[in-house]
């Protein structure tokens, strides 16, 4: 399977934050998700992939070719959705498709008619009077219109309803149907990944502290429940992070070593790795308040 | 692909647009207000309308941030200079439009002389306005948005000012003469009083300045981050 996209060690400085020798490859037909909390740098790699901000070290390679020396032609092929599309609030959708499709010279017209009629969005409704959910899946279908072999999505679900947010999510995995397309999927809202990503990388502090398949990623750790005398336990001496809570210590650890008597092994959701990775138990309140009823 | 960026353009920025069409109304309507000169073809009606004409690309590119739309501008898949070209091809064809509408208004409501036609286009004022308005600003609009924009200008007065003292007290500072004596000449080709020769110069400084700031434009858009 080829890449879509690989980072190697790239870096970018931007005032107190740093974006620090990040490796990540895009493995075509796959979804992957970049999770991070907010000012994590996901906006910044983004940023660096679009070739919107240039990278202090390391390299980008989208499609086969150097970002560096790549042209339009390669740019043509990647579909951008950012957060809050900014489209002429006056347009009308089939407007829109217009005014997008002369900079894309693989623009499908058809294409386009059938990803508005698959979405359902309203064609006689101005941009500015579309809802976020219609407004972002305008946005995705303008990006997907031309058939990109790379889309970019920059927290596309933030300002999206449950329902709309799942109906998204699903429009995403007919996308990588399509073994020759990928997708670089950031967000903060880990759930999203739980359903649809292949792939996850996790930015934290602007560094990468984990990537890989999702599955080997889950399985790779567990979440381990138990009293104070676990942190005196070889599992505990391994926890990669973990807290407090009433009941005792939540400790994120890998899988395989033994679990003592005393303590419980729990599932392990995607949001527990990204919440207890590398968290130190110190930093976390000994008791937590009760409910006040 | 010039075409499709101005078409996107008159899509994004249509009411902008529209409503710039009342500077040459106004305009008109102030110069049929003033007291009739048939000859006075350089008057500041046609000065201040150019200037503006020429201003407007960068205000239209400075509206992309404001509608938080540079980015997908700039995602474009085309190259930088693209959009360089776009702002100098807006600037041209804008002030070229006020240029023609003045000049057809000027002779049909005032039937100036035909000398007074040809000094209008012995003086190489389309390009120096397209100067001054366009390519001197453009890169720090292109860098730093409206407040390069306000930056270039405060300089540019400072500038002003500087070649107003110049020309008072020039002849009692005789370190300065070479200077002086230069910008007279200049002054002097640019009103139509010197040779074939200095015409052409006159002509060439300012399309010369208009290349140079087309070359520094796209080597601050390339090097620009959204």
């Amino acid at each position: 399977m080829d890449n879509a996209l690989e980072l190697r060690g790239l870096g970018k400085r931007l005032g107190a934050f740093t974006l620090d020798q990040v490796d990540l490859t895009v493995p075509r037909g796959t979804i992957t998700g970049l999770v991070g909390a907010n000012g994590a740098g996901k906006s910044t790699l983004l940023k660096l992939v679009l070739g919107l901000a240039e990278p202090d070290a390391g390299s980008i390679r989208i499609l086969g070719q150097d970002l560096a020396g790549a042209g339009p032609r390669v740019r043509a092929r990647v579909g951008f959705v950012q957060e809050a599309p900014t489209l002429p609030s006056q347009l009308r959708v089939p407007e829109l498709g217009r005014f997008v499709a002369p900079f894309y010279p693989t623009w499908d017209p058809a294409a386009f008619r059938r990803l508005t009629a698959a979405f359902g969005l309203p064609l006689t409704t101005r941009f500015g009077k579309l809802s976020q959910g219609n407004r972002m899946k305008a946005a995705l279908a303008l990006a997907m219109a031309h058939n990109p072999e790379l889309l970019l999505l920059d927290e596309p679900t933030s300002g999206l309803d449950p329902l709309a947010r799942r109906e998204f999510l699903e429009l995403l995995l007919e996308v990588v149907q399509d073994e020759r397309r990928a997708v670089l999927f950031s967000t903060h809202i880990t759930s999203d990944l739980d359903r649809i990503a292949d792939h996850v990388a996790f930015l934290k502090h602007g560094r990468l502290a984990l990537a890989g398949p999702k599955d080997e990623l889950m399985a790779a750790w567990t979440l381990v429940k138990g009293g104070e005398d676990l942190l005196d336990t070889p599992l505990g001496r391994q926890a990669r992070g973990g807290r407090r809570t009433e009941l005792g210590l939540e400790l994120l650890c890998p899988t395989g070593l033994p679990v003592p008597a005393s303590a419980v092994r729990d599932t392990l959701r995607l949001e527990d790795l990204v919440y207890l990775f590398e968290r130190p138990l110190d930093s976390i309140p000994q008791e937590v308040p009760a409910c006040s009823h | 692909m010039l075409l499709n960026l101005l078409l996107r353009d008159l899509t994004l920025h249509r009411r902008v647009l529209v409503s710039s069409l009342f500077i040459p109304v106004l305009l008109l309507v102030a110069l049929a207000m003033t007291p009739e000169n048939r000859n006075d073809g350089f008057g500041p009606h046609l000065i201040f309308g150019l200037f503006l004409f020429a201003l407007l690309p960068l205000s239209l590119h400075i509206r992309e941030g404001s509608l938080g739309t540079m980015a997908d501008l700039l995602v474009l898949p085309l190259h930088r200079r693209e959009l360089v070209r776009l702002r100098f091809l807006e600037g041209t064809l804008a002030c070229l439009g006020y240029f023609v509408l003045f000049l057809i208004w000027w002779v049909l409501k005032l039937h100036p002389d035909r000398k007074a036609i040809l000094e209008l286009f012995r003086v190489p004022l389309l390009p120096w306005v397209l100067v001054v308005g366009l390519a001197y600003p453009l890169p720090f609009a292109l860098k730093w948005g409206g407040k390069g924009l306000a930056v270039a200008y405060l300089a540019l007065m400072a500038g002003f000012l500087g070649f107003a003292l110049l020309m008072v007290f020039g002849p009692q500072m005789p370190a300065l003469g070479w200077l002086f004596r230069g910008l007279q000449a200049l002054e002097r080709f640019h009103l139509g009083g010197g040779p074939g020769v200095a015409q052409a110069l006159a002509f060439a400084v300012p399309l010369l300045l208009l290349a140079a700031g087309y070359r520094i434009s796209v080597w601050t858009l390339q090097r620009v981050e959204g």
